[in-house]
This record gives structure tokens, C-alpha cells and sequence, in this order.
């Protein structure tokens, strides 16, 4: 299910309750709802608001935290990328054929990992038979100084660094929040929101003051996933470093 | 510590220790009961109840990290077993008993990670695979020139990272919760939903509302024993990355 999705959902959940608690209020006998009732369960919701709310906040921050690593993981490569391309300029106009075949595998992966249509998903599985042609044709130069024989050992490294660097980007792909946290979390929203609802009064402004905060904490749910998968949805790693890095090959 | 059973236990206790203190209301001389009386509680509950909610919190979001940084172990170990896999092909057909040893080693370890998990016996040893037999068939690799030299120390760096890598997962899995930790805040617990109990009216929406915060709150011990044994119960560390991993060797 879409990030989208599934907010909308806990929206439509947290909302409810809120909706069921005003409801229940109408039904319930007034001595249920005297200020005692209300001051205890105030003091109750009082302890799992606060716990909520911390532990969304800082599973946001997690998500984040990890979004990042992968950007910076798409942002090194390019780096190296840039780096391996000007190491074999170096090496001279024996090694034009490993930058072809460079350029090749970089626009091989752009294509993959970040599809011109939207609706295809990002293929981040390395392509099998652009990265050991690289490999091969580096391999392939015959170095016979020592100023060349030490590009072309940097060379090596950074293919390999490369290659290793998109085999994580590749296992990472899988999602780190799992589903019954989701719904623990959800259900103790939901029952927050029932209690907010049994003690407001019924009037447009509680409902619409209640309406924009299902809205927050729906639409944090909704930023944990989407942070989740940085190659899909509408936050994404962006392209922009390897375009760069694809515009200084050959140069 | 099983969470099924430690979860509905601090249940259990936390609200009967609200009925407990329900029933002791009613036997107080109401002079004990008085709104001075009610406020100096409240103020003084309120600081233990933030102080519960905040540790909750943070303990869950910690089970959490944890669990995300054992994930991502995995999701490294996967990664890595891929790359090995294709530096053994790039060495050259002279591979393939190394190539079937790394499968057999990526297979043993899926059983014996998950499947013991599943059968709650804990994650099993490494046993030799990663630190015998693999580091063995590399190292009987007998380079021809240059770039089989450079492929096979190569190989004997990832395969030794490998087997650290699976040794800290196996030393990792045990428990990183502290039952006397637990003990204390389950207490606190019960002496918060006590003391709010003490000035509840009895009726029913009372006590419900009361029932569904002592729900969350021994939600949120269940996810944090969850979260703590990350190979095994409802919220588990898929073995997918792995499976993709094996399934790339297979090619």
C-alpha cells in the first residue's frame, strides 16, 4: 500500500474516534461525564498522548536519519563516479574505451533507478552485465609505466567501491517500518482522539480543531513511510548528483 | 522474555491496581478525599507520569534503533554476499567450488538464522562456514596475473567481513532489556493508574477510559520486548534481502 494510502487511512481512524467520542458523549448519562470523570481521564490519555507523541517524533527522526545515509550513498558514488572518470582521462586515450562503457553503465543505472515515468518503479538491482564489462575493460588496460600502473590500481578500487555501493543501495531497498507497530501506534491515536472527542463540546470549531489534528498526526505517519522508501513517492532521493556526474564524463 | 505473556501481565497489574484503588476510595473517610487532597496527588503523579511516558517512549524508540541496526547488518551482509559473488565470477571459471561454498554458507546461514528464530531457540552459532570453509576455497584460488591477484584479495577482505559481520549478529541477539528496568516502570505504572484511580468516579466510562490507557501502555512494553528479539515473533527482520542475495548467486 501507498504511503498515501495508508495515511488517509489512519486519518479516516483517528478522525473516527474523535467523531465516535462526541457521539458517545451525547449518548452517555451526564453523571459519566462529570469533572472527575473528566479530570481522570484526562490524567490517563494524559500518559499515552505524551508517550505517542514522543515515539512519533522520534521514528520520524529515524526515518530521516536514514533517508539521509541513502542519499549520501547516491551522492559518494556519484562522487567516484566523477572521480574514476577523471582518473582514466588521466590514464590517456588507451583507457576511452572503459570511459565509454562508463558512460554506458551510468546511464544504464539513471534509467533504472529513477525511471522517466512515474508510474514505473525504480529498479535498483545492479544491471549484470553493464558492471562486469567495466570491470573488464579496465582490467584490460596493460599499464607499463609506474604512473600508469598506479591509475589503474585506483581505478580497480573505485569500480569495486562502486560496484559494493550499489549492491547496498540494492539491499536496502526493503522497508523498516513494520506493520504491527504501525497499527500500535494507530490504535493508540485513535484512542487518544475517542477521549478527546467525549469531553469537547459539540460545535463546528471543536470538530475542526480536532478535524487538523488527526490531519498532523495522520500526515506524520504518512512522512515515516514516505521517508521509508527513498526511491519511490513524492519524497524522493534526487537524481541531481548523478545527472552531474553523468554531464562530467568524456570531458 | 516472552512478550505474550509479560505484556498481559502488566495489564494485569496495572489495572488492578486502578480497581484496587477504585474500591479504596470508597473506604477512605471523605475528608482524605477532599480537593486539596485531590491536587497535591495529582501534582505529584503528574511529574511521575510524564517521567513514564518519556522513558516509554524513548524505550520503545531505542528497541527500535536497535532493531533498525540489526536490519541493516543483514541488509550489509546480503549486499556483500552479492558483490563476493560477482568479484569470484569476474576471477574466472577456476571459481566455482568457492561460488558453491558461498551459497551453501548464505543457505546455512538463512536456516539457521529464521528458521531457529522461528522455533525460539535464538539465532544459532556462525558455525564454520563463513570462517573456515569460505576463507579456505578463496585462499586455494591460485592467481595467474595481475588482475586474478587483485580479484582474489578482493574476495578474502569481503569474506572476512563477512564472517565479523555474522559473528556480531550472533552476539548480538541477546536481550538488551533489563528486567529490573522493566520491574521499575511497570511499578511506576501501577502507582500512577493507582493514584488516578483513587479519585475516579465509578462508572463505566471512568473505568473504560482507564482500561484503555492501561491497554496502551502495556502495548508499548509489548513492543518494546517485541522489538528486542528481531528475529523472531510478529515484528521480525525479514529474511528477504538474503533470499534476494542467493537468488543473484544462482545467476
Amino acid at each position: 500500500m501507498s504511503a498515501i494510502t495508508i495515511g488517509a487511512m489512519v486519518f479516516a481512524g483517528v478522525f473516527g474516534g474523535a467523531l465516535l467520542g462526541l457521539r458517545l458523549r451525547a449518548a452517555l448519562p451526564d453523571p459519566h461525564l462529570s469533572s472527575e470523570t473528566k479530570d481522570v481521564v484526562k490524567l490517563a490519555m494524559g500518559l499515552v498522548a505524551t508517550m505517542t507523541a514522543l515515539i512519533l517524533g522520534l521514528l520520524i527522526a529515524s526515518a530521516k536519519a536514514s533517508f539521509d545515509t541513502q542519499k549520501s550513498g547516491v551522492i559518494q558514488m556519484s562522487a567516484k563516479i566523477a572521480f574514476l572518470d577523471r582518473g582514466l582521462a588521466i590514464y590517456g586515450p588507451e583507457a576511452a574505451e572503459a570511459r565509454a562503457v562508463l558512460r554506458l553503465s551510468v546511464e544504464d543505472a539513471l534509467a533504472s533507478m529513477w525511471p522517466s515515468e512515474a508510474s514505473q518503479p525504480a529498479r535498483l538491482d545492479p544491471n549484470m552485465v553493464k558492471g562486469p564489462a567495466l570491470y573488464h575493460a579496465i582490467q584490460k588496460l596493460s599499464p607499463t609505466d609506474e604512473e600508469h600502473r598506479a591509475v589503474k590500481a585506483q581505478a580497480v578500487q573505485m569500480v569495486s567501491d562502486i560496484g559494493q555501493m550499489r549492491w547496498l543501495l540494492f539491499s536496502q531497498a526493503g522497508s523498516s517500518i513494520s506493520t504491527p507497530l504501525l497499527v500500535v501506534v494507530s490504535v493508540w491515536l485513535t484512542v487518544i482522539f475517542i477521549s478527546f472527542g467525549l469531553f469537547a463540546p459539540s460545535n463546528s470549531t471543536v470538530v475542526v480543531a480536532l478535524m487538523v489534528a488527526s490531519l498532523s498526526v495522520a500526515g506524520s505517519i504518512f512522512l515515516i513511510l514516505e521517508l521509508d522508501q527513498p526511491f519511490g513517492g513524492i519524497i524522493q532521493i534526487p537524481s541531481t548528483s548523478m545527472r552531474i556526474a553523468l554531464e562530467q564524463l568524456g570531458k | 522474555m516472552n512478550p505474550y505473556i509479560v505484556a498481559p501481565l502488566v495489564f494485569a497489574s496495572i489495572f488492578a491496581a486502578t480497581l484496587l484503588a477504585m474500591r479504596l476510595s470508597a473506604a477512605l473517610p471523605d475528608h482524605h478525599l477532599s480537593a486539596d487532597t485531590k491536587d497535591a496527588v495529582r501534582i505529584g503523579m503528574g511529574l511521575v507520569a510524564t517521567m513514564a511516558a518519556l522513558i516509554l517512549g524513548l524505550l520503545v524508540a531505542s528497541a527500535k534503533g536497535t532493531y533498525d541496526i540489526e536490519k541493516s547488518e543483514v541488509t550489509q551482509m546480503a549486499s556483500k554476499v552479492s558483490f563476493l559473488d560477482r568479484v569470484l565470477v569476474n576471477y574466472g571459471l577456476e571459481t566455482l567450488p568457492a561460488r558453491q561454498v558461498l551459497r551453501q554458507a548464505v543457505e546455512g546461514t538463512i536456516t539457521r538464522i529464521w528458521s531457529e528464530a522461528e522455533a525460539g531457540h535464538g539465532i544459532a552459532d556462525p558455525g564454520s562456514a563463513w570462517n573456515e570453509t569460505l576463507p579456505k576455497a578463496i585462499q586455494e584460488l591460485a592467481p595467474l596475473d595481475d588482475a586474478q591477484r587483485t580479484f582474489k584479495s578482493q574476495a578474502a577482505g569481503i569474506s572476512s567481513d563477512l564472517g565479523q559481520m555474522r559473528w556480531l549478529l550472533f552476539e548480538q541477539a541477546d536481550s538488551s532489556i533489563s528486567k529490573p528496568l522493566l520491574i521499575v516502570v511497570v511499578v511506576w505504572l501501577a502507582i500512577i493508574f493507582g493514584s488516578i484511580g483513587l479519585f475516579a468516579p465509578p462508572n463505566p466510562t471512568a473505568v473504560g477510559a482507564l482500561m484503555l490507557a492501561a491497554l496502551s501502555v502495556s502495548g508499548a512494553i509489548f513492543l518494546i520486548l517485541e522489538l528486542d528479539q528481531p528475529f523472531g515473533g510478529l515484528i521480525q527482520i525479514s529474511s528477504q534481502p538474503m533470499l534476494n542475495a542467493l537468488n543473484h548467486l544462482a545467476k
